[in-house]
């Protein structure tokens, strides 16, 4: 039974590893991989649906959206700048929040309280209202999308990381390296980070699926990544005026979005049920 | 436990006075309103009127004291540039919509999320199990609003089951609910399941069984009453990724709530109507915490607060 039991962990693990290894290798390798360019546009095949139903046209395998652009083509292409934000804008707040949450668990004192305040005011108010908000202010770019989503995610990592830390803190190891005249940074660095690196990691994935879902809502409300760029949310915004004709335009950047954020998403469970065996 | 909550109320005004101050800085970050709202070949003198009347002409600091002033004593946030008068009226008008549609969505998710979670607990790693656990993880990674196009094209266009715009029939609300109660239906589902398994082993369980008392009885008094606990803080928590849901999900189907009104509102750059749904939505989430702390307190005597 324990042994069943750990196999499932790992296929957790392995299965969705192994869709984001796939997702990597089709998004670097979409130049090779797409029949056509992603903003080709070619009016006389506009609309077409996927080549196995009736009218199909057999090089687009997935259909052709309003301007004759192919979908299997832009899904590619797209996918590309769906991990890009997905990794960037999880690193860029995972820096912030661990830099503020273990400051304010290692010093504690009022710079910690006022930080865990301005946590708590964030976090008042909805992940996806306020990335609407600051993205609106900001305006539709790459960068600005990272950096919006960067902004209103931090909290999560600060929040953890300050947790774990305060377990720590008063650590007889942690204790001992004090007693004997360590600096604060090389505690920091050398006891406290290598052990609240898992739990951070876990929340690192989870966070890179709820950000990919983000990104897609925001490009979707046409607030993202400017609209003529080929994402999966702009990709959907732009089938959504369709939906009685040609529903492959929205049906397949959502499957992709999908697979991808499911992938995530079990490799997160995968690794949480490794990293604490006492939980599963 | 007064105590307790006397000071969360404290913490939330200093929340509230600072998300209203981070509110006020982040619409200037927009650029001059005057810009989008005037049109192109208006007259200088039109645009300086414009400017002067919503006060954009003053330095930045006045406008802030003003503004503050303004909500604090008057709970006046300032007119829309868009429709005629105060802005709050308009959001709040708007308010009820959406939280019918939010209340609908968590009876949908109540509704889906409590049997798949309490028929997985219970058969733990049986066919039923697997079915709900892959659901769940569905629910995790699906983006609201492609959900709702997809529903709208499966029942709609191609069943032809619901009509695909509004037409003011309680039917109108079925898949707007189903689209935007999914995901936290999954969440449920999941941390019931969890719960139910942890509960079911208990000492408590094991001595209602021996008592004789029916399975039914044991299966609803015993243990899913015990795991509707953490379900209930989750649920209010939830909360405020269901506001955040509500605005994409408005859009979707073209719902006229406040999430609506304020995606059009940020188009329009009408930055007063987008400054009240913000710190109304985290006046609201902020509710819902303290009320999750307060219903855990009452249903589960073992909690404490100091």
């Amino acid at each position: 039974m324990r042994k069943a039991n750990r196999l499932l962990k790992y296929r957790s693990l392995a299965i969705g590893g192994l869709v984001m290894v796939c997702m990597i290798v089709l998004a670097v390798a979409a130049p090779l991989l797409a029949p056509y360019e992603p903003n080709q546009i070619d009016l006389r095949a506009r609309l077409r649906p996927p080549s196995w139903e009736s009218g199909g046209n057999p090089p687009h395998i997935l259909g052709t959206d309003s301007l004759g652009r192919d979908v299997l083509s832009r899904i590619l292409f797209g996918g590309r700048i769906s991990l890009l934000i997905g990794v960037l804008s999880v690193v860029g707040q995972g820096l912030v929040g661990v830099v503020i949450g273990v400051s304010a668990g290692y010093w504690g004192g009022v710079l910690g309280a006022t930080l865990m305040r301005i946590v708590d005011m964030q976090l008042s108010i909805p992940f996806l209202i306020l990335a609407i908000s600051v993205s609106a202010a900001v305006g539709a770019s790459l960068l600005n999308v990272i950096v919006v989503l960067a902004i209103s995610g931090w909290p999560i990592f600060a929040r953890l990381a300050r947790a774990s830390t305060l377990q720590l803190v008063n650590a007889p190891f942690v204790e001992a390296a004090r007693s004997i005249g360590r600096a604060d940074a090389g505690i920091i660095r050398q006891h406290i980070l290598p052990n609240i690196a898992g739990s951070l990691l876990v929340a690192a994935t989870y966070q890179m699926a709820f950000m990919i879902l983000s990104e897609a809502a925001l490009s979707y409300l046409g607030l993202g990544v400017p609209v003529d760029t080929a994402t999966w949310g702009t990709m959907i915004a732009a089938g959504r005026n369709y939906v009685s004709s040609a529903w492959w335009i929205v049906a397949f950047p959502g499957v992709a979005i999908v697979v991808t954020v499911l992938g995530v998403n079990m490799m997160g469970n995968g690794l949480h049920d490794l990293l604490n065996p006492r939980m599963s | 436990m007064v105590g307790f909550f006397l000071r969360r109320i404290g913490t939330i005004l200093v929340t509230m006075f600072a998300v209203l101050t981070a509110v006020f800085f982040l619409a200037r970050l927009s650029g001059d309103p005057a810009r989008v709202l005037v049109s192109a070949d208006a007259t200088q003198e039109y645009r300086e009127a414009f400017r002067s009347k919503f006060g954009l002409d003053l330095p930045v600091l006045t406008q802030y004291r003003i503004f503050m002033s303004n909500v604090i004593l008057h709970g006046d946030f300032g007119d829309s540039y868009r429709f005629r008068g105060a802005a709050l009226p308009h959001v709040l008008a708007r308010a009820v919509p959406t939280l019918k549609l939010a209340l609908a969505a968590m009876c949908v998710a109540l509704l889906i999320g409590i049997p798949c979670g309490l028929a997985a607990g219970l058969k733990p790693n049986g066919l039923l199990d697997v079915g709900v656990q892959t659901f769940a993880l569905l629910g995790q990674s699906m983006p609201t609003f492609w959900l709702g196009i997809m529903l709208i094209i499966v029942f709609a266009v191609k069943l032809k089951w619901l009509p695909v715009l509004g037409r003011g029939s309680p039917l109108d609300l079925v898949l707007p609910a189903l689209t935007l109660g999914f995901s936290t239906a999954a969440l449920i589902a999941r941390m019931l399941r969890v719960a139910v398994i942890d509960i079911a082993s208990e000492d408590f369980v094991r001595t209602a069984r021996a008592k004789g008392l029916r399975e039914s009885t044991v299966i609803l008094r015993h243990i899913l009453r015990s795991a509707l606990i953490p379900v209930i803080t989750i649920v209010m928590v939830d909360f405020g990724f269901l506001m955040g849901g509500a605005i994409v999900t408005e859009t979707v189907f073209n719902y006229p709530g406040m999430g609506l009104l304020a995606i059009q509102a940020i188009y329009a750059r009408d930055f007063v109507v987008v400054q009240v749904f913000v710190v109304f939505s985290a006046l609201l989430v902020t509710f819902a915490n303290l009320l999750a702390d307060f219903l855990y307190a009452l249903i589960d005597p073992r909690v404490e607060y100091e």
